[in-house]
């Protein structure tokens, strides 16, 4: 399928508090109570419209782990958009929130938009981290927010949709590259002469060099 | 061949927990009839005793239903009292000193005879079901009511005691011994006598011989405590009971004694390997045994007379509270046609010659056969009665007989005789095993809760991993690999499912899976659970890259074009050797070969997988690619390990040769 931009998306987080599940709540629509555990990297896809516009989000789901981390960091590279997760449930997970960030913004580039997401808010009886707290995190560093529940389903549609609106404006805004694909966005094929069999003539300079 | 066993098989309805309800860690609840296989396989497969029946297989089917199946005899006994008194009580010593279990149903309907042996039978019923838990009862009980121990009429909520067993085996003697003797149908008469003499008087055994008086006397006491236990009641006979030792070494000592007791016999074939074959012969059985036999009400219905004035915990007192499965009737398996096709076999297949060269017993047919794909050798029947054979009397000769087993496993390995295959090419000594106890496994570390989320989500559609005791399994497994090897190494996500394939193999046996575990990871793996592994993984996913380039230069460079390296997706491939991407029934075949391998063949395995998807691949773009491994597409593992083979073959050696780093 066409579409105007595909935007890079890296999950991270510790081990458990439910990025594979948010990732296949949003490409699937379903919820897996049990879900497999991630080693390495997998991967997921899929088409948004924003502004009228289709844009491909390809997500990079990691693994969780400590001990992946060394493997992990070299799957920021190119990232356009990072949903950094921890479970409410769990306090432990909300306090490496700021090793993950460091990271985070030391292996990707400067602009990639990082949004903060407290999820398992369905289970709100075992409720660890105040809804407040994950707010300041965020505004103390400057990450968007939001309480998901890969369960319900509830903000997951948001969190990722919001999280492109960001990239989007920051493209219109022209503070991303889009020609540098280290940013984690690539134009899409139709918007992209270079990818025609037949080079127009004209309108490839500026973007030449800008796929494969 | 003679032969005179039956399969019996018993279906219990296992209490069903509400789906949508969660345990404490959110988690689905486990259905009781996982957890009663779960049981079946850990805690009473692995019981060989010449006196008790031995239980072989335990399935589910639809609507919560269990189904055990065991030997069964329908021999009638011989008249030799002290041997039964003697066997059956060696039964109950080892069930009760050795098993932890208690019978808790004894009748005379319990006792079989197979010609040779007197043997327990249903011993494991309330084992595997947790005392009836696991059936939503508070207790279960024969049908027959008359054998009950005093304390089980009067407290029908409190699980039995092996006390209780000693009773009911007692009176059931009694009953088998002395045609004549009425026992009350109201198991209360007998319960409410204050001591033995009154039991004696109401079933009218006065001036008994010594030998009688002393079996009544030490079984039949209405108080628990005077009766005796099954060791000492054999000795106060004048026998000498077995020991069982509580340290490892002892115990496989004694364990091979009383399997020793078996080979006078010299049966061409074990009960166990009749009745997997019989599986073969008979495909399609679970459906037909799963059917629930309906039994009238009324039959059920036990022959009691309430009393007045009891505890209300009693039977007797139509208590709500005591809810009170009975176990339903067994039926027998079919098993004529089994026994004629064993019999149409050529029998020079049961007594292979191994130390002879020129002397292959192979028949006709299963050459023909050995040439058939994978699957329709695993599932035919006089190839597999044929390999079955073979790899018993081979596991018996090794080490002796090593070089023969690698030969028969390069062709393929039984399921039926897989875990001992496998530990025996893994080179497990029985001082491995030994070492197992020793480690402990219980001390609280930081790494517990890591490890207990990941055993939840690990192969979790096999039932035995599953069950609550597959999770302790993998979970003491895994604690004792850490306490033997960190700080070298420490715990990885994936490990657990590295450890899977042996646990679900030697369910009945913690300390093989565990010495398997421990040294397949020492072969194959090494450097791969440091704490820091990228030295490691980048040399060994380089290996890769390079074998890719060598074999298959074309997609190499597509691959490279695309940026698409072997860091995004064959990681979990060799960091837990496909068994994270692949499901059990397939990681075996994999391992069947892989262990037969050095340890760089895992990449062979990898470039085979690539080169089954390489058609696909050489047209996709970056985004196909990733998304293709992300849940890998089917593959044909029979002609993936043979690629893997001829590529092995058609490398240099020092291509792929580790240890770099």
């Amino acid at each position: 399928m066409s579409y105007a931009y595909l935007f890079k998306y890296i999950i991270i987080g510790d081990t458990g508090v439910g990025k594979s599940c948010l990732l296949l709540q949003f490409t699937d629509k379903r919820f897996q109570p049990v879900h497999d555990l991630t080693i390495g990297v997998e991967f997921g896809a899929r088409m948004i419209t924003i502004d009228g516009k289709q844009i491909k989000l390809q997500i990079w789901d990691t693994a969780g782990q400590e001990a992946f981390r060394s493997i992990t960091r070299s799957y920021y590279r190119g990232a356009a958009g990072a949903l950094l997760v921890y479970d409410i449930t769990r306090r432990d997970t909300f306090n490496h929130l700021t090793t993950w960030l460091e990271d985070a913004r030391q292996h990707s580039n400067s602009n990639m938009v990082i949004m903060l997401i407290g999820n398992k808010s369905d289970l709100e009886s075992r409720r660890e981290v105040k809804k407040e707290e994950g707010e300041a995190f965020a505004r103390e560093h400057g990450l968007i927010f939001m309480e998901t529940s890969a369960k319900t389903a509830a903000n997951v549609e948001e969190a990722f949709i919001n999280t492109a609106k960001e990239i989007y404006e920051k493209i219109q805004e022209g503070v991303f590259d889009i020609n540098n694909e280290a940013n984690g966005i690539k134009i899409g094929p139709q918007h992209s002469p270079t990818n025609t069999s037949l080079p127009l003539s004209g309108s490839g300079s500026s973007q030449g060099g800008g796929c494969c | 061949m003679e032969a005179n066993f039956e399969f019996a098989v018993l279906t219990l309805k296992t209490a069903s927990n509400n789906l949508d309800c969660c345990g404490t860690n959110g988690l689905p609840l486990t259905p009781s009839s996982v957890a009663v296989v779960g049981n079946c396989k850990a805690l009473v497969a692995n019981c060989r005793h010449p006196n008790l029946v031995e239980c072989f297989d335990c399935y589910r089917s639809k609507h919560e239903k269990v189904t055990l199946v065991f030997e069964h005899y329908t021999l009638d006994f011989d008249d030799n009292f002290d041997k039964l008194i003697f066997d059956t009580f060696s039964a109950l010593h080892y069930l009760h000193s050795n098993v932890y279990c208690v019978h808790g149903c004894i009748t005379p309907e319990s006792i079989v005879f197979d010609g040779l042996n007197y043997k327990l039978t249903l011993w494991p019923l309330n084992c595997v079901t947790e005392n009836g838990r696991l059936l939503d009862a508070s207790s279960i009980l024969p049908q027959d009511l008359r054998f009950l121990a005093p304390e089980q009429v009067f407290s029908v909520n409190e699980p039995p005691l092996q006390k209780s067993d000693i009773w009911s085996l007692g009176l059931a003697l009694i009953f088998l011994i002395f045609k004549n003797v009425k026992i009350p149908e109201n198991p209360v008469e007998l319960a409410l006598c204050k001591n033995v003499e009154e039991v004696i008087s109401k079933l009218g055994l006065e001036k008994l011989p010594l030998k009688w008086e002393l079996l009544v006397r030490g079984t039949l006491q209405p108080r628990v405590h005077k009766r005796l236990s099954a060791k000492n009641l054999l000795k106060s006979l004048g026998q000498k009971p077995e020991e069982f030792e509580k340290n490892a070494l002892d115990a496989l000592i004694t364990y091979d004694k009383i399997n020793s007791t078996d080979i006078p016999e010299a049966r061409p074939l074990r009960i166990r390997e009749a009745y997997h074959l019989w599986c073969l012969s008979s495909s399609g059985y679970r459906e037909i045994t799963g059917r629930e036999k309906n039994y009238k009400p009324i039959l059920n219905f036990p022959s009691l007379v309430v009393l007045e004035n009891q505890n209300n915990n009693s039977i007797a007192n139509n208590d709500k509270s005591a809810n009170i499965v009975f176990i339903p009737q067994f039926s027998l398996l079919p098993i004529e046609n089994l026994k004629s096709r064993l019999n149409s076999l050529n029998t020079k297949i049961f007594y292979p010659l191994l130390l002879t060269q020129g002397f292959e017993t192979h028949s006709r047919t299963n050459l023909e056969t050995s040439s058939l794909p994978l699957i329709i050798r695993e599932s035919d029947f006089e190839y597999q009665c044929e390999r079955i054979v073979l790899y018993k009397h081979i596991l018996e000769g090794v080490p002796y007989l090593r070089q023969r087993l690698l030969e028969e496993a390069k062709k393929d390995i039984t399921p039926f005789y897989r875990s001992e295959i496998w530990a025996s090419i893994l080179n497990i000594k029985w001082s491995d095993l030994i070492k197992y106890d020793k480690i402990d496994k219980m001390t609280p570390t930081s790494t517990d809760r890591q490890i207990s989320v990941d055993i939840p989500r690990c192969h979790q559609y096999n039932d035995l991993l599953a069950s609550p005791q597959g999770h302790k399994k993998l979970k003491r497994i895994l604690k004792a690999w850490l306490n033997v090897n960190e700080p070298n190494y420490v715990y990885w996500q994936g490990l657990d499912s590295l450890a899977a394939p042996f646990v679900v193999l030697n369910f009945d046996s913690e300390a093989m899976a565990f010495a398997c575990f421990d040294t397949f990871i020492k072969k194959y793996l090494r450097g791969f659970f440091n704490k820091d592994n990228s030295a490691t993984i980048q040399e060994y996913l380089a290996l890769f890259s390079h074998l890719i380039a060598f074999h298959d230069p074309l997609l190499f460079n597509h691959l490279r074009t695309l940026g698409f390296t072997p860091e995004l997706y064959a990681i979990p491939w060799f960091l837990t050797m496909f068994t994270h991407v692949l499901p059990l029934h397939k990681i075996v075949h994999i391992w069947d070969t892989l262990l037969l391998g050095s340890e760089s063949f895992p990449l062979y395995i990898g470039l085979a997988i690539l080169m089954q998807l390489r058609d696909q691949l050489l047209g996709y773009t970056f985004n196909d690619c990733i998304l293709i491994f992300s849940d890998l597409p089917e593959i044909s593992i029979e002609r993936c390990v043979k690629d893997a083979i001829k590529l092995f073959c058609a490398t240099p050696k020092s291509a792929t040769a580790r240890g770099w780093v």
